[in-house]
């Protein structure tokens, strides 16, 4: 086995221990189902574009927090610095976490939109908007350990990040020419959100570019993390 | 009980959550929920208000005492505790204290946002009442889940379908569900609970007095009976650790 399959198997083994992984999952199964449920049934249609929204921004920082904890715990434990002196390469694990990550949460936002139909898109337009916002994970994984020195600020971090993603669930409740509703867009899950919106108005063009736009402002934001997360590396290992 | 190391254990918890930037952190969450409140049309009732309460606000301690538990259990603490004139109580009763204390600031704080100018002088009196119960109840609660916690990852196992069932009764307090079915369904909930005191102390008209009484009196029964669990399993983290 390749050094960075053992890590990734290493990884799914300890978001495994502890019940992690199955309770997460059975969450995730029940919202899903209860979405599709709701729908099926034609209950609260007029709340489907803000369930379905509300939704999709919920569990996207969640799951970057749980990849962030297993940074945080190798920090704590020591492993990180094993990892340093192993022959992977330090960018392949960044690479490998961030891949997973995207993988997962990406896979899900898929299937829950598509299992729901709270909103009916083409596949192809549902693409470039979850991809996005799936960046808020990898966002959350880099940041949490780039940033804090142990658990209770990971955990207190987390919560101001989370916030920051979910303030984006705000747009759907203010009026949209509110003076104040423009400040929303500094939060890269507004700009999928935005995406979201003007495909179901059957804006293609304006929701790709919302899309486009919030995928580069992530990338922004995760080159940053990633920057202070080698630095903090690099001062561990000086 | 002697009231000299439990002063002691609040003081250095004081320093220890300020060092952890628990209150920095706090601060900055607040400062987003008053900026969200702030936004909110003047006609939002005060259902959506007593709603960002419970997201974070008035359960703030529940995550933040797990996490430090956690710490001070890595650290060595409960060995180091076991050994000084404090007990397992004064250990408790000091995490539950001052982060019962934190939420009743982040709430008021919020609470100042909304209800600006302040409307009544009751207002501040019921929601710090009502913000004390969340914050002890959800404090003794972080405290019986981290108890038997082996990591962060077990413990974030066990919050996730915790959070769910204090965040079910969203749905009675909006009135997606309502009626019998809503107490069928979440009436054994702390958050539904939780949220009928906090609707009171936004809005008295807006609950009844039976449901006060239990909404209060469940806060207060639940709190208690998992007061006495935390003591007990604390008590015997603080053992193992002397042996």
């Amino acid at each position: 086995m390749s050094p960075l399959w053992s890590l990734a198997a290493h990884d799914l083994a300890s978001i495994r221990r502890d019940q992690v992984l199955p309770n997460i999952i059975g969450l995730m199964v029940m919202i899903v189902a209860a979405a599709a449920v709701v729908r099926a049934l034609g209950y609260a249609a007029e709340w489907w574009t803000t369930i379905q929204i509300l939704l999709l921004l919920g569990y996207m920082p969640g799951m970057g927090y749980l990849f962030a904890v297993l940074i945080v715990d190798e920090m704590d434990s020591g492993v990180d610095r094993a990892l340093r002196v192993s022959p992977l390469p330090q960018s392949h694990v960044l690479a490998l976490r961030i891949g997973m990550c995207v993988l997962f949460v990406w896979s899900y936002g898929l299937a829950m939109v598509l299992a729901t139909r709270m909103i009916e898109l083409p596949l192809i337009q549902w693409l470039p908007p979850l991809l996005a916002l799936s960046l808020a994970s990898v966002w959350t994984t880099i940041t949490v350990p780039a940033l804090s020195r142990d658990k209770v600020q990971a955990l207190g971090l987390f919560k101001g990040l989370n916030l920051y993603v979910q303030v984006a669930a705000l747009y759907l409740f203010i009026p949209q020419d509110a003076w104040y509703a423009p400040l929303l867009l500094l939060s890269p899950a507004t700009w999928s959100v935005k995406s979201i919106l003007a495909f179901v108005d059957g804006a293609t063009g304006a929701g790709y570019l919302w899309a486009a736009g919030g995928l580069v402002f992530w990338i922004a934001l995760i080159a940053v993390s990633i920057t202070l997360y080698r630095r903090r590396q690099d001062g561990h290992a000086a | 009980m002697n009231a000299a190391p439990l002063l002691r254990l609040v003081l250095w918890d004081i320093r220890v959550q300020a060092r952890e930037r628990i209150y920095l952190f706090t601060a900055v969450t607040t400062a987003m929920f008053m900026t969200a409140v702030a936004l909110l049309p003047g006609s939002a009732p005060a259902t959506v208000v007593t709603a960002i309460l419970l997201l974070d606000p008035a359960v703030v301690g529940a995550g933040f005492v797990a996490g430090l538990v956690l710490l001070e259990r890595a650290q060595g603490t409960p060995p180091a505790l076991a050994v000084t004139p404090a007990t397992p109580a004064d250990y408790v009763l000091a995490k539950l204290a001052t982060f019962t204390a934190l939420t009743i600031a982040g709430g008021l704080a919020i609470l100042s946002v909304a209800y600006w100018p302040p409307s009544s002088p009751g207002l501040l009196a019921r929601m710090t009442l009502a913000l004390a119960f969340t914050g002890a109840l959800s404090v003794v609660g972080g405290l019986v889940m981290v108890a038997t916690a082996h990591s962060l990852n077990h413990l974030i196992a066990r919050a996730f379908p915790v959070s769910i069932v204090v965040e079910l009764p969203l749905l009675a307090h909006f009135g997606v569900i309502d009626g019998w079915l809503a107490w069928v369904l979440f009436g054994a909930s702390p958050g539904h609970a939780m949220l009928r005191a906090l609707l009171w102390a936004a809005d008295p008209a807006a609950v009844t007095s039976v449901e006060v009484l239990y909404a209060f009196g469940y806060m207060a029964l639940l709190t208690a009976i998992l007061l006495r669990w935390a003591l007990l399993l604390h008590t015997r983290t603080v053992g193992e650790g002397t042996s």
